[in-house]
C-alpha cells in the first residue's frame, strides 16, 4: 500500500524539478554569493586581507604599489571582509556559477597606486585614496580647525619624515627654553 | 529545457557511447560538500535527467569528483584512485578546500588542494557550493555550457576614486552631523542588528537623516522607517537609540555654541 501512498503523493505535488540551467535559479535574500570588489571604491587598506581566515584576499606592496588579490578558489564565503569594510567597497553578490576550468580565472587583481611622502618623496607605505579618506574624514570630524589643516598635512607624509619633524620641534622646544 | 536535455544525452553518448558515471571521494572534507552533492540527486535538482549518475568504484567511473583538502595520508590513495579511473576521465574540485586548501591552506597536515596531487579539469568554488554550482560545474566539465567567472584586473586611474555614500550623505545633512555622530551611529546599527541588517538599516537611517532639516521632522521620518520595517521590535529599539544619539550631538553642540 505504502507504494500507492508515494504515487498520491507525487501527483499531488506535481513536477519539482528546477529547469535549472535553461532558466536561472532565484536564491535567497541573504545568500552570500561570490565577494565582488569595487575597486573604483575601495582604498586598499588591507582589513579584508586581516579579516580573511583562509586568506583568500591578499594585498601586498609592489614597488610602493598595493595590490588587492582575490583567489575565489579558497574564499569561504564568510563575508567578513564585508563587515570589515571602511569604505563598503566589497560585498557579497548572489552570483554562485563560478566553475572555472583554470585557476588563473578564479583571480581578481586590483593595484591601487601608493601615496608620496611630501617631504621627502617616498613611498609612505598607504595609498594615495587612503590619505584622501583620512582628509576626508578630519574635515567632517569636531577636531578644531587648525589642528585639522596640521594633522593634514601630517596625513601625506612618512613616519621617518615625520619623526623628523616631531625631533626638530623637541629641539626647538629645548632650546628656545620651553616657549 | 529538452533540448539541452538532448544535447546533454547525445554530447554523452558521443564520447562515452553510454551515460556518464561520476565518482565521488572524499579526500577529508567535513561533509558539507557531500551534503550539496546528494543534494543535485534531490528531484528538485535532478542531475540524473542528463543521465549523470553516482558509482561506489572508480573502475566504473568516467569522472570524480574530489571533495576537501587532501589530507597527507589521503594523498597517495587519490593518486591511486586517479590512476584506476579509466581514460578518458575528467576530475572536478569540489568546494574551496579542494579548490585552494580552504581554511586548511597552510596546515602541516594537509597537501592544500587536489590539484597539487592530480590534474584538475574544473573547480567549482563554495564553502559548500550551491547545488546548482555543482551541477553547473559538470556541465562546464562536459563542455556543454560555457563557464561565467572570468579573472579580471583594474589599475588606478588619475581621480577615479569614489567617496564612500555615508560621506557624501553627511556632507549633504542639513543637520551639519559629524563623523563622530556617523561611528556612534554605525556602532549602534551593528551591536543591535548585526553587521549585515545593521549596515543595510544605517543606510536608509542616513538617507532619511540626509534629508531632514529639524528633530521634529527626523522623529516623524523615523516613525515611516520602523513602518516600513514592519514594525518590528528591535529595528524600532535600534532606530529609537539612534534618535537619541542624534538628539544627544544636537544638544551638545547648542550647549558649545553658546
Amino acid at each position: 500500500m505504502s507504494i500507492l501512498k508515494v504515487v498520491r503523493h507525487s501527483i499531488k505535488r506535481g513536477v519539482v524539478t528546477i529547469l535549472y540551467p535553461r532558466v536561472p535559479i532565484e536564491v535567497d535574500e541573504f545568500y552570500r554569493g561570490l565577494p565582488k570588489l569595487d575597486p573604483r571604491l575601495c582604498i586598499g587598506c588591507g582589513a579584508c586581507a586581516n579579516a580573511c581566515p583562509p586568506e583568500a584576499i591578499r594585498v601586498e606592496d609592489r614597488d610602493g604599489r598595493k595590490v588587492w588579490r582575490i583567489f575565489y578558489g579558497r574564499c569561504i564565503f564568510c563575508a567578513r571582509c564585508q563587515e570589515v569594510c571602511p569604505v563598503g567597497a566589497i560585498e557579497l553578490s548572489k552570483e554562485f556559477e563560478a566553475a572555472s576550468r583554470s585557476r588563473e580565472d578564479l583571480v581578481f587583481e586590483a593595484i591601487f597606486e601608493g601615496a608620496k611622502c611630501r617631504a621627502c618623496g617616498r613611498y609612505t607605505g598607504v595609498t594615495r585614496r587612503e590619505v584622501e579618506l583620512a582628509k576626508e574624514i578630519l574635515s567632517l570630524s569636531e577636531t578644531p580647525r587648525e589642528l585639522v589643516e596640521k594633522l593634514s598635512e601630517y596625513a601625506s607624509m612618512c613616519s621617518d619624515c615625520k619623526r623628523k619633524l616631531l625631533r626638530e620641534k623637541l629641539a626647538g622646544v629645548w632650546r628656545g627654553g620651553g616657549s | 529545457m529538452e533540448g539541452l536535455k538532448e544535447e546533454v544525452s547525445k554530447r554523452i553518448f558521443e564520447v562515452l557511447r553510454r551515460s556518464l558515471y561520476v565518482l565521488r571521494v572524499d579526500s577529508g572534507s567535513c561533509n558539507g560538500c557531500e551534503i550539496e552533492i546528494f543534494a543535485t540527486l534531490v528531484p528538485q535538482y535532478d542531475v540524473e535527467r542528463f543521465g549523470i549518475k553516482l558509482v561506489a568504484s572508480p573502475r566504473h567511473a568516467d569522472a570524480i569528483i574530489v571533495t576537501g583538502p587532501v589530507t597527507r595520508q589521503f594523498a597517495p590513495v587519490l593518486r591511486r584512485v586517479y590512476e584506476m579511473v579509466p581514460e578518458p576521465k575528467v576530475v572536478i574540485a569540489v568546494g574551496a578546500c579542494a579548490c585552494g586548501g580552504g581554511i586548511w591552506y597552510d596546515s602541516y597536515a594537509v597537501e592544500g588542494g587536489v590539484d597539487r596531487v592530480i590534474p584538475v579539469d574544473v573547480y567549482v568554488p563554495g564553502c559548500p557550493p550551491h547545488p546548482a554550482a555543482i551541477l553547473h560545474g559538470i556541465l562546464v566539465a562536459l563542455g556543454i555550457l560555457e563557464q561565467k567567472i572570468r579573472g579580471g584586473r583594474y589599475e588606478e586611474g588619475i581621480g577615479d576614486w569614489r567617496k564612500p555614500l555615508a560621506i557624501e550623505l553627511i556632507e549633504s545633512s542639513p543637520l551639519e552631523i559629524s563623523w563622530e555622530l556617523y561611528r556612534e551611529l554605525n556602532s549602534i546599527a551593528r551591536r543591535m542588528l548585526g553587521y549585515l541588517y545593521g549596515s543595510n538599516i544605517l543606510k536608509e537611517y542616513l538617507e532619511m537623516l540626509a534629508k531632514c532639516r529639524s528633530i521634529e521632522d527626523l522623529r516623524s521620518a523615523a516613525r515611516i522607517l520602523v513602518e516600513k520595517h514592519g514594525r518590528d521590535p528591535q529595528v524600532e529599539l535600534a532606530i529609537d537609540a539612534m534618535n537619541k544619539a542624534v538628539e544627544r550631538y544636537l544638544a551638545k553642540r547648542r550647549k558649545n555654541g553658546e
